[in-house]
């Protein structure tokens, strides 16, 4: 007889305080029977089996047992078909005292008994019953009357807090045939959870999408909780870890795309099979090996490693050695990017974030500001100078109040490089006044509710490279690429080991941004640059416009030529053609790096990009990049001289080679000998 | 002054505070002059026994002190020179010394600078990348207006 593993969970269990949602778990045969008579099939499930108090109290009534197996006999149209029991093994787990000859006849095999064992109700998660599965047996139990009966069985599980281990399904015996095309785990509706530290949810910053859940397992070593979240927005991957810890750690994580394969696993934060990148790894499991099963912590963001030091350098940072009831995982610790010199997935698209930034509120009564696409403004542009002279009669008109220059209604025209409705609370409207005159509009135009907005740009980790002194100046400069404001260097020291979040508030009044960069949700640096490209209205905008542009490369661009540019830019800066420069820019990183051969003599320039016109041209991402010299330490230092420390104690308190700064010597021996001692101790000796 | 020196051969270094030692013999000896019980050198010609050339460290129980050894030979008998050594010598006492250690090999700061590591002229960087980017195309951007007028 065959057996099929089917190797899934079945049933679902959510702890804590997200919403609880209910798996099923269902295989249907099909079997044709000719001339009456028996039939007879072995099948079921088989394995361990454990049940655990559930978050949702609804589950943990005392008046309602949690079948997990049950046979129907639906679509059955022959009458005489009935299921007797003969010879019968049933499934059970717990004692039996559920399993009614009722639930016999209606074909409910397998029952939990959850009526003693929930007095006194236990805390969510806790076991309520557990043990093996047992094979149930029908053989020649389905007494079939007629001379060709068509019949399913359904084998189902309707309990959403069971964990089968290690369990399968007998196959059907005779002309039972598998009609189902696989074990079919009931989708089930999507539902929010919260982060939040507290179970009443509040303190909530942001709330993520759960698209189903699984099962815990616990036995009397570990705990394992399985999970898979997604979050709502694209490429936001998911990292959860338990309240309590022990010092050990499984972390896997899963791609539920295919098959709920497993795609990394680190015991222990050792070994593992590195995943490469994916397009569909955008949804995970992350399974730890901890005591306790409450979630605490939810971050968005797995990162996605292609080398494996990688990987271990990451869990050293977010997994902490010592035992603690305080949360394990540090919030701020979930990197979008990949943490090397290789490009991450191709992203696109500003994805605006919860940003814990305020946006503040002000509105101008006698003004508006609208975002347009281009076909809008186009229009608007059109009306305006339309041969219509009515149209042009009337505008003018409505714009009286502006005296000689009826254009200086126009106050402002900037373009931005991202979706400002997607930033912004819009109201779209298909009109728009030039002082008192309406100008009927075929497209859209979007009133902005606020005249700035904040853009989350995402988060990177800084990862040392040698956990040592030399991940500091002068060792190493840590310097950040920022849009529309330019290269600046950061002070590294407040970016160890921490998460940087970089956010732009753009103010739309006057198109300058602020990149402001938390390093563990604590503001760290903050740079302003322009972002909004002015489009010049009348010959006053352009030429105060092109004034200003010139004066910033002057001031600033021009600076940088000799350290930063490649011939192509310094090209279009003296007067060359933007083909030219277009080349140049695409070797921007590249070029970076070229100049910058050595720290002893880096020649990095910190400097503002200017024209945020010319910026456009520039990478559209942010990026950090550590530079760092490569150094000789002997192998042998430890031991031949040892590392520096600065430590007191007594002599006897180290091994091997040991130098002293300073020495208190007590000692029956001569003044000449305690010098002698003296210099040897302060030269180095070896315990 | 009469006192007994037993030789050892050692191949520890000059500053190991535990040395280990083989001992080769030991010798009765005499003192007809002053001598220091830092530095002393001893002629051994003594019953017929001969000096054991493999020695290279000493202890004379009397002086509770260890020493190094370093010998000429003349005409059969062997003239040494014995220099205390104060780690073997008064070890307890060192153990016990109270001190502010600089480098160690047991006990060490990573984050201090450590001047054993030498920078090569050659530089390495990494570079991680925000994930979201602006975008620069007709679509995906929008021009913002600002306009007199209620």
């Amino acid at each position: 007889m065959a057996f099929t593993d089917i190797n899934k969970y079945l049933g679902g269990y959510a702890s804590g305080f997200y919403k609880y949602t209910r798996p099923q778990l269902s295989v249907s045969y099909k079997g044709v029977k000719n001339n009456g008579g028996k039939i007879g099939f072995r099948g079921g499930l088989i394995g361990n089996a454990t049940q655990y108090v559930s978050p949702d109290t609804t589950y943990n009534s005392l008046n309602m047992p949690n079948y997990i197996l049950t046979i129907s006999q639906n679509e059955s149209s022959e009458p005489g078909i009935y299921v007797n029991y003969i010879n019968s093994n049933y499934g059970i787990i717990g004692t039996p005292q559920g399993l009614t000859e009722e639930n016999r006849v209606n074909g409910n095999l397998g029952i939990f008994d959850t009526y003693n064992k929930l007095s006194p109700p236990k805390g969510i998660g806790d076991i309520v019953a557990s043990g093996p599965f047992e094979e149930w047996i029908i053989d020649n139990g389905l007494k079939v009357t007629g001379k060709k009966v068509n019949f399913y069985l359904e084998i189902t599980a309707n309990c959403p807090i069971i964990k089968l281990e290690n369990y399968q399904y007998l196959s059907i015996d005779g002309t039972m045939k598998r009609i189902s095309r696989e074990t079919v785990i009931e989708d089930v509706a999507p539902s929010w959870i919260l982060n939040s530290g507290f179970p009443s949810g509040e303190d909530v910053t942001q709330k993520y999408y759960i698209n189903n859940t699984w099962t815990t397992e616990k036995d009397s070593v570990t705990t394992k909780k399985i999970l898979e979240i997604t979050t709502k927005k694209k490429s936001s991957l998911c990292l959860y870890v338990d309240e309590n810890n022990t010092s050990e750690y499984d972390t896997r994580l899963y791609d539920l795309n295919e098959n709920f394969t497993i795609i990394n696993y680190i015991e222990n934060g050792e070994g593992g099979q590195v995943p490469e990148l994916t397009e569909n790894m955008r949804k995970y499991t992350y399974l730890s090996k901890l005591n306790v099963v409450s979630v605490s912590v939810f971050n968005t963001n797995i990162p996605i490693f292609n080398d494996l030091n990688n990987v271990s350098n990451y869990l050293a940072l977010v997994l902490d050695d010592a035992d603690t009831t305080d949360f394990i995982i540090k919030n701020a610790l979930n990197p979008d990017n990949v943490i090397t010199q290789t490009s991450d997935t191709a992203n696109s698209g500003i994805s605006i974030g919860e940003t814990p930034l305020e946006t503040g509120y002000s509105r101008n009564v006698f003004n508006k500001m609208f975002a347009l696409d281009f076909p809008a403004i186009n229009e608007i542009s059109g009306n305006i100078f339309n041969a219509d002279t009515s149209v042009q009669s009337a505008l003018l008109d409505g714009l009286k109040l502006y005296g000689a220059n009826p254009m200086d209604c126009i106050i402002d025209l900037t373009y931005y490089p991202f979706d400002v409705k997607s930033v912004v609370k819009t109201t779209s409207q298909k009109n728009i006044f030039f002082g008192s005159y309406k100008m009927d509009l075929e497209n859209d135009v979007n009133f902005l509710g606020q005249p700035r907005c904040v853009i989350n740009m995402g988060r990177v980790i800084y990862t040392p490279v040698f956990n040592d002194f030399r991940d500091f100046e002068p060792y190493t400069q840590f310097y950040i690429y920022l849009p529309y404001i330019g290269v600046n260097k950061l002070d590294i020291s407040n970016y160890y080991k921490k998460a940087m979040e970089l956010q732009y508030i753009i103010d739309f009044t006057s198109g300058t941004c602020i990149a402001v960069i938390l390093a563990d949700n604590i503001i760290a640096d903050s740079f302003a640059g322009t972002i909004g490209v002015k489009q010049s209205i009348s010959s006053i905008d352009y030429n105060a416009y092109s004034q200003n542009v010139a004066r910033n490369i002057s001031n600033d661009v021009k600076s940088a030529v000799g350290g930063f540019f490649t011939p192509a830019v310094k090209d279009i800066l003296n007067g060359g053609n933007l083909k030219n420069a277009a080349g140049g820019f695409l070797d921007f990183e590249a070029n970076i790096f070229e100049t910058n051969q050595s720290l002893n003599s880096q020649k990095i320039t910190i400097r503002s990009n200017g024209s945020p016109s010319a910026s456009m041209c520039m990478p559209q991402y942010a990026f950090t990049y550590c530079i760092y010299n490569k150094q000789v330490r002997p192998e042998n230092e430890k031991d031949i001289v040892g590392l520096p420390t600065n430590k007191g104690g007594k002599v006897k308190d180290f091994n091997g080679f040991l130098k002293c700064s300073k020495v208190s010597l007590k000692s029956t021996c001569t003044v000449h000998e305690k010098k002698k001692i003296y210099e040897l101790l302060q030269s180095g000796i070896y315990i | 002054m009469a006192f007994v020196v037993t030789f050892y051969q050692t191949s520890s270094r000059v500053n190991d505070l535990n040395k280990e030692l083989r001992q080769l013999n030991q010798f009765g000896c005499t003192a007809t002059d002053p001598i220091s019980p830092e530095e002393l050198t001893l002629m051994i010609d003594y019953g017929g026994f001969t000096f054991d050339t493999r020695s290279n460290y000493a202890y004379i129980d009397d002086f509770r002190r260890y020493y190094f050894v370093k010998y000429d030979m003349f005409e059969g008998a062997a003239f040494c020179k014995l220099t205390v050594d104060p780690l073997m010598s008064f070890k307890n006492d060192i153990l016990n010394a109270d001190i502010i250690a600089e480098r160690s090999s047991s006990s060490y700061e990573p984050y201090l600078p450590d001047s054993y590591v030498k920078n090569l002229n050659i530089s390495q960087k990494s570079v991680a990348r925000f994930k979201n980017v602006f975008e620069t195309g007709e679509t995906g951007s929008h021009y913002v207006i600002r306009i007199g007028g209620k």
